[in-house]
């Protein structure tokens, strides 16, 4: 005998193990961390037999000095990133997409690949590049005699601070350029074309027509790597450890920290919603753009 | 208002001959239209008077003044887009101020200029909005707004009519006739279309691989076309073609085409006379053909028999596809005709009204 099914009922079936992966594998996640922040919760021991704490957990991580620090950082660590990989995506954008078409591509290959290298590799890259005794970047500075001996990079904090993000900024602004070079060719040949022709010089054409044109396209771009940068981890936990002191600690790998090195799960699972918090309000705003960018096109 | 002179204009893309030796004048206040099936190099011909695109060789001159090394905003020159290459992130008012502000125009000035392009063209409702608000006939006013408020010398446009629907283009085509007369400027128009260069135009270019075919008014190109390219390109239906030998004595003379055997008229015979004997193509438009029941008076009438293969009534006239022997042409007769399909008729073709080109040549023998 055929089974004959109506369509919604199909579709909802091929929709299913989709549906259940996600729920598997990231929903009951949430809603476990969520359940085990409310518990005096140590290693890994059943919560069903743990104190039950209420707000307690969340109470702790808001009044430690060491969220609000890790908090500091990573915002700060968001924006400076974020900014300089606009700055240096938008460039790189730039001269991809005005030389020849075999260079571009080229170009294009080239850009493309510090992304493609994973997180903790490029963490592990510039441990060694700033590395204090043998180091290539302490060793250029001695060499062109800029210094007397190479500096601490990743342990002066505030020299720590600006390597981790100077790591981060070489690693994704290739990100940044090809979304960006996606934004530049949507614009029509045509209009650089009409604002030659009223006018419009190099600079004068990028101002007015180039940048409002690729507004949108920055916006995207600019929330996309900010929610990438707030939940940075990796290569934190490669290049310094959050060190020196907690200077570097981002809010993920504080919450590592408390999860796997002081073994506090409560804690540590209190903390997590928090930042998990933080980033869906800010992927809520990703999105709605999105949606309007959608809207522009039709 | 200035005339513009290509003088033996090439322009190469790598191997390729977008524009081919190009000599070209046009006068002031003429429009011109640069008509071609697509690639036939006749928008690169207009970008290159636009500064878009380096001439490869050759001289342009827009009035008595060399433009070649000209930056295009200093061409004094407003061009008109096929996609109309509005801003979208400017309103109206400010996509049609764009250019005048880059020139430091007073604001009053602007103002004033802005308004009564606005007014001619009938858009002052729209100027505060964005183009992605506007229709598509809207955004092709802006865009030629743009172009009028700048008070060039030249206006070009490259097929702006193209992306409007069939009855807007119509309209628009009659508009921009009236536009031309007001302002009393040149105007270099670009289009595939013939029936829009037709309309429109002072002075037809018609150019065809880079290569510039025949350059006249549009009666003169419909009614005396130079070689075979022009004859079936200009005129819908196009003019029907027949490969035919020239056959005979210098003084009774015919064009057999295998199918059938026409007289040549006695006006014809010095000019065909070296031809004797030799391969041409014989062409005749399809108005030429008439119903031999309808024969309009004051024609010279050469009877040929045919049988109707398809009918099409187009309300004030009938298209009838006639096959005679192995060829297949078309008449345009009038709409009172008794053929039916399946019919064997007799058509009159107007002796006066043929064409005969050079077979190995393709040009008109006149």
């Amino acid at each position: 005998m055929k089974i004959r099914l109506r369509e919604p009922t199909i579709a909802f079936l091929f929709l299913l193990p989709a549906f259940i992966g996600v729920i598997v594998f990231y929903y009951y996640q949430i809603v476990q961390t969520g359940i085990y922040s409310l518990h005096n919760l140590q290693h890994t021991a059943d919560w069903q037999t743990q104190p039950f704490v209420w707000f307690k957990n969340y109470a702790t991580v808001f009044r430690s000095t060491y969220f609000w620090q890790s908090l500091r950082f990573t915002v700060y660590f968001t924006f400076m990133a974020t900014v300089l990989e606009l700055a240096v995506g938008l460039g790189m954008a730039m001269a991809t997409f005005w030389v020849s078409r075999w260079l571009g591509g080229i170009l294009r290959a080239i850009i493309i690949m510090p992304w493609v290298i994973p997180p903790i590799i490029n963490a592990m890259i510039w441990r060694w590049l700033f590395h204090a005794d043998v180091g290539l970047f302490g060793y250029i500075l001695v060499s062109l005699g800029l210094v007397d001996k190479p500096p601490l990079f990743l342990t002066e904090p505030m020299l720590a601070v600006h390597s981790v993000i100077f790591a981060d900024v070489w690693k994704n602004s290739s990100i940044m350029a090809i979304f960006l070079l996606g934004g530049l060719a949507a614009i029509p040949a045509d209009i650089y074309d009409a604002a030659k022709v009223d006018g419009a010089r190099s600079w004068f054409r990028f101002r007015k027509v180039t940048l409002p044109m690729l507004l949108p396209t920055i916006l995207v771009a600019l929330l996309f790597r900010g929610i990438d940068a707030l939940r940075t981890f990796d290569l934190i936990y490669g290049l310094t450890g959050g060190g020196p002191g907690t200077v570097t600690e981002t809010l993920s790998s504080f919450a590592y920290k408390y999860y796997f090195t002081y073994g506090k799960f409560g804690l540590g699972s209190a903390y997590a919603i928090v930042v998990f918090a933080i980033i869906v309000g800010l992927a809520a705003v990703y999105l709605s753009r999105i949606r309007r960018n959608m809207r522009f096109k039709e | 208002m200035a005339s513009v002179t290509y003088e033996h204009v090439t322009k190469r893309f790598g191997d390729v001959i977008a524009v081919n030796d190009l000599s070209l004048e046009v006068k002031d206040k003429e429009f011109l239209v640069l008509v071609g099936p697509s690639g036939c190099g006749k928008t690169t011909a207009l970008r290159l008077l636009a500064g878009l695109e380096e001439i490869t060789e050759g001289k342009i001159y827009i009035g008595d003044r060399l433009v070649n090394d000209v930056a295009p905003k200093d061409r004094d020159i407003a061009m008109v887009f096929q996609s109309y290459a509005l801003y979208p992130h400017m309103t109206v008012y400010d996509n049609m101020a764009f250019g005048l502000k880059l020139r430091k125009m007073p604001k009053s000035e602007i103002d004033r200029r802005v308004k009564e392009a606005a007014a001619i063209l009938g858009i002052e409702q729209l100027l505060d909005r964005k183009p992605k608000q506007l229709s598509g006939g809207q955004r092709q006013r802006v865009a030629l707004g743009r172009a009028i408020v700048r008070e060039p010398k030249v206006f070009l446009m490259d097929e702006p009519l193209s992306n409007l629907d069939a009855k807007l283009r119509v309209q628009t085509r009659a508009e921009l006739s009236k536009l031309h007369q007001r302002l009393q400027t040149t105007f270099i128009y670009v289009t595939h279309d013939q029936m829009e260069a037709m309309t429109m135009g002072t002075r037809i270019a018609v150019l065809k691989d880079g290569i510039l075919q025949q350059l006249d008014t549009p009666q003169n190109l419909y009614d005396k076309p130079d070689n075979v390219f022009v004859a079936g390109f200009i005129g819908s239906p196009a003019m029907n073609f027949f490969d035919a030998t020239l056959v005979g004595t210098k003084e009774d003379m015919y064009i057999d085409t295998g199918s059938f055997r026409l007289k040549v008229p006695a006006n014809r015979l010095p000019a065909l006379a070296p031809h004797l004997g030799k391969e041409v193509v014989f062409g005749i438009r399809p108005d030429n053909v008439h119903d031999a029941e309808f024969t309009p008076p004051g024609i010279n009438p050469a009877r040929v028999p045919a049988k109707v293969d398809v009918t099409e009534l187009m309300g004030n006239e009938v298209f009838v596809y006639l096959v005679t022997g192995k060829h297949s042409y078309v008449g345009r007769v009038d709409p009172r005709t008794n053929m039916r399909v399946g019919h064997n008729v007799e058509v009159v073709f107007d002796m006066d009204r043929i064409h005969v080109f050079d077979k190995a040549t393709e040009r008109a023998i006149r």
